[in-house]
């Protein structure tokens, strides 16, 4: 601002008003402060941020199958998965057939005995359903697992010696619904979207051997299919995309093709072999 | 600027004599005040404590949660001819099932028994009965079971408020001493019946009610009956000689009534006063609360509570293939035990929400309701269009007609529309019956059921309830006879059923165990649902008590506050009484095999 004026003699009186505008600079800046303060104090503290989760259940599906003669179409919601283990013959993956994988726990190194008296190696292990943000392996996050432990998988009976009949123990296949086991069906994730908005997932499953101390790392078709068993696009076959509802609270699950699976039909997992 | 003088400047030589022009040269002054933010007031001590309870009080978001136990006692057995319901009864008469199937299958008249606790229960399990929840061989089914509606084939379970109060409802209650039948408007007060007694020499006049009366000694009724214009009378005592009547009967002085206004068995009902020199402001007023509906069906999220079971054992039994009219082996279950976890998936913003009383929330309710989907239920058609439905009544209503055959109480007779709960029906058919099947349509947000009897006074700010609602729902005859065991006509108006509470009170908030006046000037802060007394010429309130708060009278609440809501929960049990039901006669009726039948 400029507050230096010279007059020059005139030859009359003369009057000068000076406008002085000022913007006064404090003016509300004790309020400002105020909001400031409450500002930095959340910063420092944190806002209530809500954890809160919330249950998705598989979504219904028309189901058809077959009684007598007759088609018949339920409402279904049942969800399967069924789990296929690498016999180990041949020995080299490069030879193999679709065959060659499967639905069995021997081949994964448990015996007979371990199956009907549900050895502790053999309780203890389960299967992990990773939820990733993103298929891209080099740049994904886990956000939350799911387990299946063995001893839910369903009944079947198996032939474990000549002197006794055929005995109980659980196969490497699931039946989740929102009757019998539940564990696994319903997916829990974030209530609040402010958080971290997602709900789009992708589902990986390893298959953790209590018995070896070894994780199985598991995919959606057998290295047989592929003509080079190690080249393939991980992607696609390592991972099958889980979509949630919000607003139904429920859950769908698609291949890579973008196809929905599950549907009645076994979603088929097998153990992928390193070269 | 300081200085808001106006300046003149005058030419130099008119100053003074001898005075010369010269260029001058004017500094203006530019003069401010400031401030200076003095560090210390801007120095912050955080107290986590505090913020945290700050974000707890402000907070207005609602998560409640309950535990809910079923407890029931299966008690009318009865026939059936619909084939889906023969393949699901839990049989009491094999003895004669297993006659007909290796004997004379002329000795076989019916299927009877008792439908499966999972008729009953929360969540049902049944989704594997051929012939009634799957198809059959011949694609026979009554409902194919849908396993994510499991939870809602049975009961609906929502969420509701008292929003409105309902003071003209019709009402009626039995007196099974006199043999009385009082009607009443709800409005009127509490009824009662009167009694002239005698208690150590002294003359009283009793007025027995068949629901607490709230009254303190010392307070005053204002009768529905009047002796010479006189309708108000001081409470001398309360109960008679008896153990436990206090809180029905009531006393005043007989101090030489005449006339047949104080007769024994004159009814009539009465409003409570607390002081009668203020009984503007201090008369009770009397009504039905109303409850509006919060959520949707699908909102509730039932699942077992773990391993956990109530106290009374399950009550099941093999049924053998050889005389199951699917001819599949089968456990069939009467009564179970089992308990649930009840959440919902929508949170409750109670800020927008004023109850009853214009209040601010501070009680949520858990509403119950019989869907019935299976058609076990209802299906008796109503002259004027539709199916007679759920009823509603309150405690007192409950008390049968007659103590020894527990004939239903005639509040409770189809034609009644008083009792109607006002839900609407709905119905479907089957291909192999011609009678349709019936249940409870669903409720939606904002839909608005009738809820407890009440009371309030304006002067103590208090809500009493003075009897509970309670539902009652009857069986489809055509489906399901239960003329033997329930020993009356199930075809006509007034058949046995099984009653329910609908509404579980979560409270939220609590209100002040004082109360707080202020003059109509000059003072801030009185809450809009403050009372305006007239005759004091002040406001009356309630404050409310802070989340976390409890009084040393234990009134107040503290219920976790995270993710920025509360949780509040309660356990209910949730009692589905018969007519006549009595817990203590829970028994084990199921029938042992026999050792030696025909086929031996």
């Amino acid at each position: 601002m400029n507050n230096s004026y010279k007059f020059l003699v005139p030859g009359s009186d003369q009057t000068i008003s000076i406008p002085i505008e000022m913007k006064w600079d404090f003016l509300g800046r004790d309020d400002s402060i105020e909001v400031y303060q409450e500002d930095v104090i959340k910063i420092v503290t944190g806002v209530p941020e809500d954890f809160e989760i919330l249950r998705f259940a598989h979504k219904e599906y028309d189901f058809t199958y077959t009684i007598g003669q007759t088609n018949v179409t339920d409402v279904q919601t049942e969800l399967n998965y069924e789990f296929y283990f690498y016999s180990g013959t041949p020995v080299d993956v490069t030879a193999s057939t679709i065959n060659d994988w499967v639905s069995d726990y021997t081949v994964e190194g448990f015996s007979s005995q371990d199956l009907y008296l549900k050895t502790r190696p053999f309780k203890k292990s389960f299967y992990k359903l990773d939820f990733y943000d993103s298929p891209d392996t080099a740049n994904q996050i886990n956000n939350f697992t799911v387990i299946l432990p063995v001893p839910n998988g369903n009944i079947g009976k198996i032939d474990v010696s000549q002197y006794i009949q055929n005995v109980n123990t659980n196969f490497p296949s699931f039946k989740l619904d929102h009757l019998g086991i539940r564990e696994g069906f319903f997916l829990y994730w974030l209530k609040s979207r402010t958080f971290v908005n997602l709900d789009t997932f992708y589902m990986s499953i390893k298959f953790f051997n209590a018995k070896e101390g070894v994780f199985v790392r598991m995919m959606t078709e057998p290295q047989s299919n592929f003509s080079n068993k190690f080249v393939f696009n991980t992607e696609n076959y390592f991972f099958v995309k889980v979509v949630l509802d919000y607003d139904t609270k429920k859950y769908e699950i698609f291949d890579y093709i973008g196809n929905r699976i599950g549907l009645g039909n076994p979603i088929k997992w097998y153990e992928y072999v390193n070269p | 600027m300081s200085n808001r003088i106006e300046n003149r400047i005058v030419l130099g030589s008119l100053r003074y004599k001898s005075a010369s022009n010269t260029n001058l040269l004017l500094q203006v002054p530019l003069v401010q005040h400031t401030k200076e933010n003095i560090e210390f007031d801007r120095t912050l001590d955080i107290n986590l404590e505090e913020l945290y309870d700050r974000e707890r009080q402000e907070c207005s978001i609602f998560r409640p949660s309950a535990k809910l136990s079923l407890l029931f006692s299966n008690q009318y057995s009865g026939f059936t001819t619909y084939y889906p319901f023969q393949s699901s009864l839990y049989y009491e008469n094999v003895l004669s099932l297993i006659n007909a199937s290796c004997g004379d299958p002329a000795l076989l008249t019916s299927y009877s028994g008792f439908p499966q606790f999972f008729e009953f229960d929360f969540m049902r399990n049944d989704n594997y009965i051929s012939g009634y929840t799957t198809y059959d061989n011949s694609l026979v089914v009554h409902k194919k079971f849908i396993n994510q509606s499991a939870t809602t084939y049975n009961w609906s379970i929502y969420l509701s408020y008292a929003y409105e109060n309902d003071p003209n409802k019709q009402m009626q209650v039995f007196d099974s001493i006199s043999n009385n039948t009082i009607n009443w408007t709800a409005s009127d007060g509490i009824p009662f019946t009167v009694e002239r007694t005698n208690v150590q020499g002294q003359s009283l006049i009793s007025f027995r009610c068949l629901m607490p009366h709230g009254l303190s000694v010392g307070e005053y009724v204002k009768l529905s009956i009047n002796y010479d214009g006189l309708e108000i009378f001081q409470v001398q005592s309360l109960g008679d000689p008896f153990f436990d009547t206090e809180e029905n009967i009531f006393n005043i002085y007989d101090v030489g009534y005449t006339g047949s206004t104080f007769s024994n068995g004159v009814t009539g009902t009465f409003k409570r006063i607390i002081d009668i020199t203020n009984s503007a402001d201090t008369i009770s007023t009397y009504y039905v609360r109303k409850h509006k509906i919060l959520t949707i069906e699908d909102n509730a999220v039932l699942t077992k509570s773990g391993f956990e079971q109530q106290i009374f054992k399950k009550d099941s039994k093999l049924e053998k293939s050889g005389y199951t009219v699917n001819k599949q082996t089968r456990i069939s279950v009467k009564n179970g035990n089992s308990v649930y976890t009840l959440s919902y998936n929508k949170d409750i913003d109670i800020k927008p929400l004023r109850d009853n009383h214009y209040r601010p929330l501070s009680e949520l309710f858990f509403t119950i309701v019989w869907k019935g989907y299976m058609g076990w239920t209802f299906g008796v058609a109503n002259p004027i269009g539709g199916f007679y439905g759920l009823k509603q009544g309150w405690e007192f209503n409950i008390q049968p007609q007659n103590q020894v055959t527990f004939s239903p109480n005639t509040w409770w007779t189809n034609p009644n529309t008083n009792s109607d709960a006002n839900i609407p029906l709905t119905s479907y058919t089957t291909p192999t019956t011609p009678y349709p099947f019936t249940y409870v349509t669903p409720l939606s947000e904002g839909d608005v059921l009738d809820g407890d009897y009440c009371e309030w006074n304006n002067y103590e700010m208090i809500e009493r309830v003075i009897s509970d609602m309670y539902h009652k729902f009857k069986f489809n005859p055509f489906h399901f006879n239960t003329t033997f065991t329930a020993q009356s006509d199930p075809f006509g108006p007034n058949p046995k059923g099984y009653y329910y509470k609908p509404h579980y009170g979560l409270q939220i908030r609590a209100f002040s165990d004082y109360i707080e006046t202020a003059p109509p000037e000059g003072v801030v802060g009185v809450p809009s649902y403050s009372y305006f007394s007239t005759t004091n010429n002040q406001f009356l309130w309630r404050d409310l008590y802070s989340y976390g708060y409890i009084d040393p009278d234990n009134i107040g609440v503290n219920f976790p506050y995270l993710n920025n809501a509360h949780y509040p929960y309660r356990e209910i049990i949730f009692r589905l009484i018969g007519e006549g039901g009595n817990y203590n006669n829970i028994n084990n009726t199921a029938v042992a095999d026999p050792t030696i039948d025909n086929c031996e």
